[in-house]
């Protein structure tokens, strides 16, 4: 009996112990602080607008933009199997969510709220006061870099500005509207950026970087004056801040990234050293490198997910340089068949390439013998050569021609280039300068809302044979397909319109 | 009847025989009675328990079924009880010696059952609850509890894979819950379990009750919602050391195969797919032919040693099993091992008992690597499987074979994917009568489990333009789930009336940890991280949530006929925030006895009739730990100045005020017992209302959401069905055979979604599946097709596709706008049968026994991703035999024009040409014994020798195209995103077993 005293003493202690753990319902989580213990210092904040950065970085944007641009315009195509992929630049889309569009929005409104956390929460951390004030500019100008691309791709997209809950369905803005947004976002950026930093910090985003795109945007609604007005700050700052590089092909090499051409960059660099397998991003050891040249790159080594076309090819034969030789920028921007041309080292031949394969080689690695998915070369967002041709349009649309042909001589003369004669009228300088940007900056992202902005995007510039392939036709025969008022955007990803329930509209003749 | 009423009055009287007992015992003249207990066929009953009525005295028959016991009053009682027979009560009458036989307990009503807290009577369950034969259940031999509850009880719909090592998909009363945990409790000896999986040893179990309405589940509150099958293990029996050991061994086959072309066939039109697209065709590799199915497909092989030693005496018991399990998959490189060892005892010591279920568990699962049941549609047969010229040595898609299939040899055998479970799973309880009507117990349990996977992959590519590195990915999981519960059990009858009552207090604290490491650089067969030399990775977290309950129940009952049940539990999870901690779960139900009031006596037509009513509110709490609470997300790093800086930020929005998910059930019921319940027949019909349900909506991009969209309480689902189940069990002379047949009919609708978004419907996988307001859960959402075009004509007599080409697709403008977009989508089909059905037979002849079994569902519908593969012509894949295509005006009407590169992308839409009916009617399995006479058991010292024979799967009647219609979802998942999406689903096997059961 005495044992069994015991034993109900002991089970009842015990059971009674086991079960009244007192704070056994308060379980805060042990993995990370919460968003309420963050912004609180100057470090938080640095942390804070390093994250945004890192969202126009991420491949799932900075690689699939380069498709929805380049394929789409007339220097590029694509010979993909995947036909979703191939699609894009025949401007048929048939699948609304192909990851390479629908991720390509995503992640520019993931980038837009990380901006805006940077923009509601750095404003009432107690920090040094310039510093803050560069932090808020810098959210602004990379939500502007989003909208911009927005914008372009898109057009009538919700605006986003501030951070709401999960269940908050976003107006649509008209195409005016969003623009405004890109502009405020560039205006409030150009006040609170520095026109230069030092040291760890190079690579964050510029007075000048903000002030040419705030110029690059007006210029694409077509407010010329207001647009000249802001590219003439930037020629204020040549040459103390800015300048041409001496050699053209520098601007695309990881050696002289963040140069004196240079207003803004997408940073990528082979942290670890790596050549082969597939790269991590965003963890305490990730690699932070650029796949570009690995889908742009000569097969087998690269994928050739996109080529350039063979008008592209017939833009730079059509004009020599001073000395009668190939325009020099060819070389550093394509390859084509033609005796001495190297393809990472072997012939056309020897790669197995056809004679109307042809590659870019602009932002690849072409001086080695492979490629791979860990190239650091830096995207180049804006560079003065650019600004240049675009300040130059400004002009010659406003009518003051003879002012404009000089910026577009400072772009040839770099590269060998005989000068335009100061005589040539506004409409045949206009077209002049449509070359002169597509030899200048092919590949760079910029020819698609180039045509949009020039009106001339349509099924005509497939050419008399719309059944040739953009390999063997003069003229890029995947526009046949395009449809004017429609194809100038994107479809708005399916899920995202169902998301929305109808209170999002699509896209015209989407 | 008459006899059932007699033992009905008898055990009303007992309580007050027992008190009467106490009074004259110790005047009687004493006696010592010797005797033996025996069953109906003369067969000895060792461990049977001989007790003087009235006392705690007594004994227990020995190996021969003699006893001897003494002390026993001249006048007195004995009560002889064995398990699974009628107990007796003997009245001495001056003898020393007493034969007594016992009769088999044919009358399930008296059967006792697990119900949770409480155990009770069959006939005494107020609510809805399934009791499975577990002894018919156990003859289906697999791999896993669920799959073998396949069809066993109405209202329990079971969907399983034929991967080794995989657990099935088990939901009770449909998809209740949005959140993707809607699979039921287990409540496994007091043990509270989220999964039963492959791990778990079937042969323990002894007794399986699935708990389905709120009167039912209440006491298990905010985890009742999705059913709780209760599972208790077997014990050891009072008698000397009893051993059974079983083995069966069998081959396993996936018996379909897809009527795929051959390299010539594939050629032909293949070349002309080209030709269309006005390309030169592919200059295919010659002199290869690969038939991809058979290269993967294999013989597999299933077996399992099981071995129980059990035996006890009076006051203790004990049971150990081993068990082996051992599946080598039918297709190349899957395979699953089990070892598994478990100790039951149990002890009574005066008013203590107290006792443990413990279970300890290694598994070696290799998994199934990628999609193998879509490479192999994918695959082209011009491509070897092995290719010495690739680093890998396996072959896949070139410029001239162009596919980008993955190699699903290589998949399987270059990389490696297994995962070695430790388990350990119990409890320890320990019971003290206070009063006799009133006990506490304390019941402890720990759900432990290590889970090391390891994963690597050799270098070298298995897909066109996809180099591979090798790399190793190592995971340590941890888990560490315990339970407490204290409660206190009353018990009483007054007269007609009695009374049970519950309370109890419990907490469960489950603890997570995780660790991964990957390394890259390896060189050579050392697949450790210390051999790796570059890109080391890493990641690790922890997570605790805690629960607290209080629970009660209150049960009346008076005369046998009325019952009325009151349950409650409170439950506070640590998952919530503080405003939502707490949650009550009400219930009440009652009962009617019908056939035991005096009207019905002689009725000649009911030997049992009881009507069940019941109301009740249960809940889910099955969200992730911390869902509640917004985090910081660290490495967003960037690059500046060429050195990689970090960066921070949140990047997953949630929502603070999630509340828990609530049903509401009705359920109304009805056993019914015919021919001295010969024949019984029950039937449950119940609406269940599922409010606030916790779905992670997919919430606009735009939003800017990175990891999963935030969980929010949604909308309303109501789910109404009728359950039927019966039985039959006759024995004619030699002759025996029962029938078991259960069917269930579920509707269910959408009333709500998210209200604060306009219920705007939920899209799953592929924004195929959508679950929208006023239709069923996991519908089919896709474009209709009307046929081919066949010449312009018809084209521009459509009139909304201009683009159109003769031998294209023609879609249907459903919203009558002129054109073909995404708006024109409409409801194909869903996901969810409307009636499920199984249907057991059983026969018995001598020694010879026989079982059928038989289920299938109706209503379903599938969507089928290899067809999709297969027709999609765009991109290479393999093409099927038999597809007639378009090839001219007329030649088909169902499958378009081939063309490689096609840029219209016309027949990959998703459309109703991809949609196919899920019905499907199969022999689940067929069993045939025979055990050997007495006369030549004995012979051998045995008392059991059964060989046995067992075909699994031998037919299926169904129209669907693919493997297998038993679908559980996109990737195995079962939930209302994903379900009825085959996409690779690994098929059920077709098994042949050879068996042998030992006793003695």
């Amino acid at each position: 009996m005495e044992n069994i005293r015991k034993i109900i003493v002991l089970m009842v202690f015990f059971g009674m112990t086991v079960s009244c753990e007192k704070d056994l319902l308060d379980q805060v989580n042990p993995n990370a602080p919460t968003p309420d213990t963050f912004w609180q210092t100057e470090e938080d904040a640095i942390l804070g607008i390093n994250a945004v950065y890192s969202g126009i970085q991420n491949r799932e944007l900075s690689l699939w933009e380069i498709f929805d641009y380049d394929m789409r315009s007339d220097e590029g195509y694509s010979q993909s199997p995947w036909t979703d992929l191939a699609n894009v630049g025949r401007h048929v889309n048939i699948n609304y969510d192909f990851p390479w569009l629908l991720e390509v929005w995503r992640e520019l409104y993931r980038t837009i709220y990380k901006a805006n956390q940077v923009l509601e929460n750095v404003p009432n951390i107690e920090m040094d006061e310039s510093l803050r004030t560069r932090i808020v500019a810098e959210a602004h100008f990379l939500r502007g870099h989003c909208y911009y691309k927005l914008a372009t791709l898109w057009g009538r997209v919700p605006l986003v500005t501030g951070i709401e809950d999960a269940n908050t369905r976003y107006p649509q803005g008209t195409i005016e509207e969003v623009w405004a947004l890109v502009e405020e976002d560039f205006i409030a950026a150009a006040a609170g950026l520095p026109e230069s930093y030092t040291g760890a910090d190079v690579g964050r985003a510029t007075y000048g970087g903000a002030i040419g795109y705030l110029g690059r945007s007006y210029l694409q609604q077509k407010k010329w004056s207001e647009a000249a007005a802001e590219f003439e700050k930037i020629i204020a700052m040549v040459p103390g801040t800015y300048d041409l590089m001496a050699d053209f092909k520098d601007n695309f090499t990881e050696e002289f990234e963040n140069n004196k051409e240079s207003l803004f960059e997408i940073q990528f660099v082979n942290n670890n050293g790596k050549t082969g397998g597939f790269p991590t991003y965003n963890n305490a050891s990730g690699d932070e490198t650029s796949e570009r040249a690995q889908f742009f790159g000569v097969r087998p080594l690269g994928w050739t997910d996109g080529q350039p076309t063979k008008w592209l090819l017939n833009q730079f034969l059509s004009e020599t340089d001073s000395d009668g030789n190939e325009d020099p920028r060819l070389q550093y921007t394509m390859t084509y068949d033609h005796p001495g041309e190297l393809l990472y080292g072997q012939t056309y031949a020897e790669r197995g390439a056809g004679p109307n394969d042809r590659f870019w080689r602009k932002y690849t690695n072409y001086w080695q013998d492979y490629e791979s998915y860990f190239s650091g070369i830096n995207t180049r967002v804006l560079r003065l050569a650019d600004v240049y041709l675009m300040y130059a349009e400004a002009l010659n649309e406003l009518g003051r021609t003879p002012e404009a042909i000089p910026y577009a001589n400072l772009v040839r003369q770099r590269s060998n280039m005989n000068d335009l004669p100061m005589t040539l009228n506004q409409e045949d300088f206009r077209l002049q300068l449509r070359h002169d940007r597509v030899v200048e900056l092919a590949g760079e992202s910029v020819r698609f809302v180039d045509m949009v902005r020039y009106g001339i995007a349509g099924p005509e510039l497939a050419g008399p044979d719309p059944s040739l392939s953009a390999a063997e036709s003069d003229f890029d025969t995947e526009f046949q397909n395009f449809v004017k008022g429609k194809s100038e955007y994107l479809p708005i990803p399916l899920r995202e319109i169902d998301a929305y329930g109808g209170s999002l509209e699509q896209n015209p003749g989407w | 009847m008459k006899k059932q009423l007699t033992r009905l009055t008898k055990m009303a009287l007992l309580p007050i025989l027992l008190l009467c007992a106490h009074s004259y015992v110790h005047a009687q003249e004493q006696l010592t009675v010797t005797g033996s207990v025996k069953d109906t066929q003369g067969a000895p009953l060792p461990g049977a328990s001989i007790v003087i009525q009235g006392t705690q005295q007594g004994t227990t028959s020995d190996f021969d079924g003699n006893f001897q016991l003494d002390g026993v009053p001249a006048n007195g009682q004995l009560m002889v009880s064995y398990i699974g027979f009628v107990q007796l009560l003997v009245d001495v009458d001056n003898r020393s010696s007493i034969d007594i036989v016992l009769s088999e307990d044919n009358n399930l009503l008296d059967e006792v059952v697990v119900i949770g807290y409480q155990s009770v009577k069959r006939s005494e369950i107020v609510g809805s609850v399934s009791v499975v034969d577990t002894d018919e259940m156990l003859k289906a031999p697999a791999g896993n509890v669920g799959q073998m509850l396949q069809g066993r009880a109405a209202g329990v719909t079971v969907t399983s894979t034929g991967a080794p090592g995989t657990s099935s998909s088990v939901k009770i009363r449909g998809l209740n819950s949005f959140s993707g945990q809607d699979s039921p409790l287990y409540v496994v000896d007091g043990m509270l379990i989220s999964a039963l999986g492959s791990d778990f040893n079937p042969n323990d179990i002894e007794s399986i009750q699935v708990l389905k309405d709120a009167a039912a589940t209440a006491l298990y509150g905010s985890r009742g919602m999705n059913g709780v099958i209760v599972v208790t293990t077997k014990k050891g029996r009072p008698g000397p050391l009893k051993v059974d050991y079983d083995f069966y061994y069998g081959f396993q086959t996936i018996n379909k195969r897809l009527p795929l072309t051959n390299a010539a066939q594939f050629k032909a039109i293949n070349d002309l797919a080209y030709t269309n697209n006005g390309d030169a065709p592919l200059n295919l590799r010659e002199g290869v032919d690969t038939d991809w199915q058979e290269e993967l497909f294999k013989t597999g092989t299933i077996s399992e040693h099981n071995l129980n030693l059990s035996g006890g005496s009076e006051n203790s018991n004990y049971f150990i099993s081993l068990n082996y399990f051992d599946q080598e998959g039918a297709i190349i490189g899957p395979e699953f091992e089990r070892y598994q060892i478990r100790v039951n005892t149990q002890t009574k010591k005066g008013r203590f008992t107290f006792g443990e279920n413990i279970a300890m568990s290694r598994s070696t699962q290799t998994r199934v690597n990628g999609n193998p049941f879509i490479d192999v549609v994918w695959m082209l047969p011009t491509i070897p499987v092995y290719d010495p010229n690739n680093e890998s040595g396996y072959g896949y898609g070139d410029d001239n074979n162009s596919t980008f299939a993955t190699n699903p040899i290589g998949l399987q055998e270059h990389y490696s994917n297994t995962a070695v479970t430790s388990k350990v799973l119990g409890s320890a309880f320990a019971e003290f009568e206070i009063f006799p009507f009133l006990k506490y117990k304390l019941n402890l349990g720990l759900d432990y489990a290590q889970i090391r996977e390891k994963y690597f992959q050799r270098a070298g590519a298995l897909r066109q333009n996809t180099p591979g590195a090798a790399f190793l990915d190592d995971r340590h999981t941890e888990f560490f789930n315990i339970l407490a519960e204290n409660t206190l059990n009353f018990n009483k009858t007054f007269g007609k009336h009695s009374i049970s009552a519950l309370v109890g207090y419990t907490t469960q604290k489950d603890n997570f940890t995780y660790n991964f490491a990957h390394t890259e650089g390896l060189s050579g067969e050392f697949w450790v991280q210390d051999n790796g030399t570059t890109s080391p990775r890493t990641e690790g977290r922890e997570e605790v949530a805690g629960l607290r309950s209080f629970l009660g129940s209150f049960n009346y009952s008076y005369d046998d006929k009325y019952t009325l049940l009151f349950n409650f539990r409170r439950d506070g999870s640590s998952k919530f925030g503080k405003n939502n901690q707490y949650a009550n779960f009400p219930s009440v139900s009652a009962s009617w006895r019908i056939s035991e009031e005096g009207f019905m006596e002689n009725n000649g037509v009911f030997s049992n009739l009881k009507l069940r009513g019941s109301w009740g509110i249960v809940g889910n709490q099955a969200i992730n730990n911390y869902a509640t609470q917004s985090v910081l997300r660290y490495n967003q790093n960037y690059v500046l100045n060429n050195q990689v800086v970090p960066g921070a930020t949140n990047l997953q929005l949630v929502n603070p005020n999630l509340r828990w998910e609530s049903k509401t059930t009705t359920n109304i019921g009805v056993d019914m017992g015919f021919f001295q319940n010969r024949l019984s027949l029950t039937a449950d019909y119940y609406i269940a209302d599922v409010e606030d349900l916790l779905l992670a909506v997919p919430i606009p991009l735009s939003s800017g959401n990175t990891g999963g969209d935030p969980l929010a309480n949604v909308g309303q689902v109501q789910n109404r069905g009728l359950e039927l189940s019966l039985g039959y069990q006759n024995v004619i002379n030699d002759f025996s055979f029962g029938i078991l047949a259960n069917g269930t009919f579920l509707k269910n609708e959408v009333k709500a979604l998210v209200e604060e978004a306009g219920n705007l419907p939920i899209f799953g996988q592929g924004q195929i599946l959508r679950t929208a307001v006023g239709e069923p859960v996991a519908s089919f959402y896709v474009l209709e097709t009307a046929g081919i075009f066949q010449n312009q004509a018809e084209i521009d007599a459509w009139g909304v596709q201009p683009g159109a080409r003769p031998g294209d697709v023609k879609y249907v403008d459903n919203d009558g706008n002129g054109v073909i977009n995404f708006d024109d989508r409409t409801v194909v089909g869903k996901a969810l049968p409307d009636f499920e059905y199984g249907l057991n037979l059983n026969f018995g002849y001598k020694g010879f026994d026989m079982t059928a079994f038989f289920a299938g569902v109706t209503g379903n519908s599938i969507f089928n991703e290899q067809k999709w593969w297969s027709q999609r012509y765009d991109d290479n894949a393999n093409y099927l035999v038999g597809d007639v295509f378009w090839t001219g005006e007329g030649t088909s009407n169902l499958i378009p024009r081939p063309q490689h590169l096609d840029s219209s992308l016309n027949p990959t839409q998703n459309s109703d040409r991809y949609v196919e009916k899920g019905d499907y009617f199969r022999l689940k399995n067929l069993q045939i014994g025979y055990s050997f006479p007495e006369a030549v058991i004995s012979k051998l010292s045995l008392n059991k020798l059964r060989l046995y024979m067992t075909g699994q799967n031998l037919f299926t009647i169904t129209d669907y195209s693919g493997y297998d219609p038993e679908v559980v979802g996109a990737n195995g998942n079962g939930d209302f995103l994903n379900r009825g999406f085959d996409n690779g689903n690994f098929p059920s096997l077709r098994t042949g077993i050879l068996g042998i059961q030992i006793g003695f």
